[in-house]
């Protein structure tokens, strides 16, 4: 497990794929999930100084284009959440850091969810996480079946590889424990 | 009342061609009327399945930009009375096609036929866009690969997102049809098993077609497998597949490998 710069480092555009060098398989990896980090980063910067109002108008626009009846956000007086009545499918990306997302379905090998706050996914997590993104350690992830290809909870991650065999495609959730990721089954 | 389906998978080489032709001509054979739209431009390939490649003297493009009538364009099948093929362009470019050409087109189509069938091209562009843009219900051709399956899965995002049908916010019908699927790869643990692929894409199953010799055979002849060799285990699920579309509840089988006496005698297997 890793930490990655909490203010992420100018994006240099080349790094989003793997560079075909013979750097360690670790290394590129951190490079990638910072430059990916630091992406994500700056679009959600651009939102920052906006309204609440405004989120919640964001989050609206948000659920009509998942598909009017299928996705609802919830306005408490803390935090909005964005709900998902479908699977989250390979090249979608659900991006809320305006609050927690839930999905009702998978999230597919090639897709990726970003929250500002906690991820539920009732079905197989086999996408991407980003959790607590904008600074919430607090958040978490949790899933009926985890099998990602990469869990991020505020700049600390966790690849797929780093993940004990025992625990995959089973009911887990994942949480910052002090400065390192830790996985447990959710029995 | 007709309905738009089109044939698509995100992949190439999985089986789109070879599946709209063999479902076309079989609900053609129960005596619905078909037309079989190729949409592949650049590559079509749909008139050589057919047969047609010689026929072809107007196709969707000059229907598109108003070159041609409509009725000029369709060329009717000598086998199967009920079945007529849209045929690409393999010279003119993909740009050719407008999103309202097409839209007119269809409509056109709708008035004239039960089925309309669009063949799709491989990827997630333009052409794949367009081809799924009208229709009432999809078929997402898929192999028992990981590749195949993740490629659907993108589709059925698009399904789900680009076509008219879910701007309107209404719900794309979706049947997965699992294509080149090899028993003995299967039984050895090779390919993802048939409840692998339906558990990642969730969508329901319309058939699994073998993979075959059948198809090959039947497409240098020019001919639907369903047409060509007609009790052929691919041909058979063809058809079944086919009456699913139209409604019946037909069980599902999984092929299973079978030793042909021939075979046993050289200690080979071969897909049923
Ligand atoms: N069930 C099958 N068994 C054996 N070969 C098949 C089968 N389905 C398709 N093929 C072969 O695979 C190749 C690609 O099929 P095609 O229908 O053209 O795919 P697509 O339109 O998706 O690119 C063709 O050579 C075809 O004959
Ligand atoms: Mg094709």
């Amino acid at each position: 497990m890793k930490r990655i710069q909490s203010s992420p480092p100018r994006r240099s555009p080349v790094n989003r794929r793997l560079a075909p060098t013979r750097r360690p398989l670790a290394d590129v990896r951190k490079a990638e999930v910072a430059a990916l980090f630091a992406e994500l980063w700056e679009q959600s910067l651009k939102s920052d100084g906006l309204r609440r109002v405004e989120s919640l108008r964001r989050a609206e626009a948000l659920a009509s284009k998942a598909g009017a009846e299928e996705a609802t956000v919830a306005a408490g007086d803390v935090a909005p959440c964005l709900f998902i009545d479908r699977p989250v499918r390979s090249g979608q990306s659900i991006r809320f850091p305006e609050g927690s997302v839930t999905i009702f379905g998978s999230v597919s090998s090639g897709a990726e969810i970003v929250a500002g706050g906690s991820i539920h996914v009732y079905g197989a997590l086999r996408g991407r996480a980003f959790a607590g993104f904008g600074g919430d350690s607090g958040a978490r992830i949790i899933c009926s079946s985890l099998d990602p290809e990469l869990l991020v909870i505020n700049g600390l991650y966790t690849t797929a590889d780093e993940i004990a065999a025992s625990l995959r495609n089973k009911p887990a959730q994942v949480r910052v424990d002090g400065q390192a990721m830790s996985v447990t089954a959710l029995d | 009342m007709s309905k738009v389906l089109v044939v698509t998978s995100g992949k190439g080489g999985v089986g789109k061609t070879t599946s709209t032709a063999a479902i076309g001509a079989a609900l053609a054979s129960c005596g619905e009327k078909v037309v079989v739209v190729d949409f592949d431009v650049g590559l079509r390939n749909l008139d050589l399945v057919m047969g047609a490649e010689r026929r072809v003297v107007f196709d969707l493009i000059s229907v598109v930009q108003g070159n041609a009538k409509l009725a000029q364009a369709l060329i009717r099948d000598k086998r199967v009375e009920n079945l007529s093929l849209l045929a690409a362009s393999q010279t003119r470019d993909k740009d050719a096609l407008t999103e309202e050409g097409v839209a007119r087109v269809i409509a056109e189509l709708r008035e004239k036929f039960d089925w309309v069938i669009c063949d799709s091209p491989a990827g997630i562009e333009r052409g794949a866009t367009l081809a799924m843009r009208h229709a009432d219900l999809a078929v997402v051709v898929t192999n028992p690969e990981v590749s195949s399956v993740r490629d659907s899965d993108r589709i059925i995002g698009l399904l789900d997102s680009k076509t008219e049908k879910a701007e309107r916010g209404e719900r794309m019908e979706k049947h997965l049809l699992l294509t080149r699927f090899d028993p003995i790869r299967a039984a050895r643990g090779d390919m993802l098993s048939k409840e692998d692929v339906l558990e990642i894409l969730s969508i329901p199953l319309l058939g699994i077609i073998p993979e075959s010799q059948e198809v090959l055979r039947a497409s240098n002849m020019g001919a639907p497998v369903t047409l060509n060799s007609p009790m052929s285990a691919p041909a058979r699920a063809y058809m079944d597949a086919a009456r699913r579309l139209k409604g019946e509840s037909v069980e599902i089988a999984v092929p299973t490998e079978r030793k042909t006496l021939l075979n046993k005698l050289f200690g080979r297997r071969a897909a049923a």
